[in-house]
């Protein structure tokens, strides 16, 4: 299965959007490039992923989380990432 | 039959070597991996134990040859990202197909690269120049095959002749089995993809299109060098451009093993042809 363009939309609890978060997928149901994205002014990131589950960190500064997203084949799909103490 | 198809390399301007890296490079051939066990741990490409090395005398050569890239989509997409990408000629930079074109990532082409050769945290010892023409493979764009996840960046100004760059050679099976290959790139768990980290280890096998190895690599590493080096009075010779993680090597070779495509005879004639372009 190839990967299809997924858009993530990273928040804080407060629904506030993290700009500059860098993520990088780390584990995923097909091969994903060695890439790493960057979270624009509104929080978002494009990035192909293959559908199925989707171990993907988050860094920026000394923070990091591990989120796992069950990605849909639905291209285009925004999904919805809250990270705590961001 | 096989032919070895060659690009020159070049020190650039200042002769002097790092004096680290006579320590930190591996050369040749051996029997020995240089650690026999490689358990998955956690992340999906540092195989083990993280025995990555930060290089911090990147103004040097060769480290100064490979460069920090920040890509950016071309508007309206925001988005942006980080790889690794290294000087084969004066204003020819090699890196993944994936970090110059990608229809998931960017809508197709990237629209703009800065480059930072040697970059070292806070410290640009040859500055920033930004890029807006690329080369990926033909394949890489039709078929998103990671066999042929190669592309380049084409730089107005000819910083590597500065920096120096790297030569490339197709080697054949034979003379990849048991070489000991290094990679040095900018992953983004380590100083956020502005610092230059770097590990080696033996070639692990080949298939006909890729080289595997469990050398440390993360997100960000992407298009980085995969090179080899007879001795410490050799030249790097590059024979591939490191890709993908564990995912991307077959179950049934048994092995855990990142990976990346090889500089096969028709995919160095294809860059000769990037080279040439103005």
């Amino acid at each position: 299965m190839g990967r299809i363009a997924c858009v993530l939309h990273v928040t804080d609890q407060g629904g506030r959007p993290l700009a500059g978060m860098m993520l990088v997928v780390e584990q995923a149901s097909a091969p994903v490039p060695e890439m790493a994205y960057v979270t624009d002014d509104a929080g978002g990131a494009r990035l192909g992923l293959p559908p199925g589950p989707a171990v993907i960190r988050f860094f920026r500064g000394d923070y990091s989380r591990r989120v796992t997203l069950t990605i849909e084949d639905a291209p285009d799909r925004t999904y919805e990432v809250v990270l705590d103490d961001a | 039959m096989f032919r070895v198809i060659e690009t020159e390399g070049s020190q650039g301007a200042d002769k002097a070597a790092s004096p680290v890296a006579e320590d930190l490079v591996v050369y040749g051939k051996s029997d020995q991996r240089l650690r026999t066990t490689a358990v998955r741990v956690g992340a999906e490409t540092v195989i083990g134990t993280d025995e990555r090395v930060r290089v911090f005398d990147t103004d040097k050569y060769p480290w100064r040859m490979v460069a920090a890239l920040n890509i950016s989509a071309r508007p309206p997409l925001g988005v942006s990202g980080v790889g690794t990408g290294w000087f084969i000629g004066p204003k020819t930079l090699l890196t993944a197909g994936h970090c110059v074109y990608s229809k998931t990532d960017f809508d197709g082409w990237a629209g703009t690269i800065e480059v930072s050769p040697g970059r070292n945290g806070a410290k640009f010892p040859f500055g920033t120049v930004t890029a807006t023409r690329f080369s990926a493979l033909q394949a890489w764009q039709d078929d998103v095959d990671p066999d042929f996840d190669i592309g380049c960046i084409h730089l107005d100004q000819p910083l590597g002749d500065t920096v120096g760059y790297f030569k490339l050679a197709s080697l054949t099976d034979r003379d990849l089995e048991n070489s000991m290959i290094n990679i040095s790139g900018y992953p983004a768990d380590r100083g956020a993809g502005t610092e230059q980290y770097f590990h080696v280890n033996r070639v692990l096998r080949t298939s006909a299109r890729r080289v595997y190895y469990d050398i440390d690599t993360y997100g960000g590493q992407s298009g980085s060098p995969v090179w080899y080096q007879a001795g410490p009075n050799d030249e790097p010779v590059a024979i591939a451009v490191h890709a993908y993680g564990i995912a991307g090597t077959p179950s049934g070779f048994g092995i855990t093993a990142n990976s990346g495509p090889r500089l096969l005879p028709e995919v160095v004639e294809t860059i000769r042809e990037w080279l040439a372009l103005p």
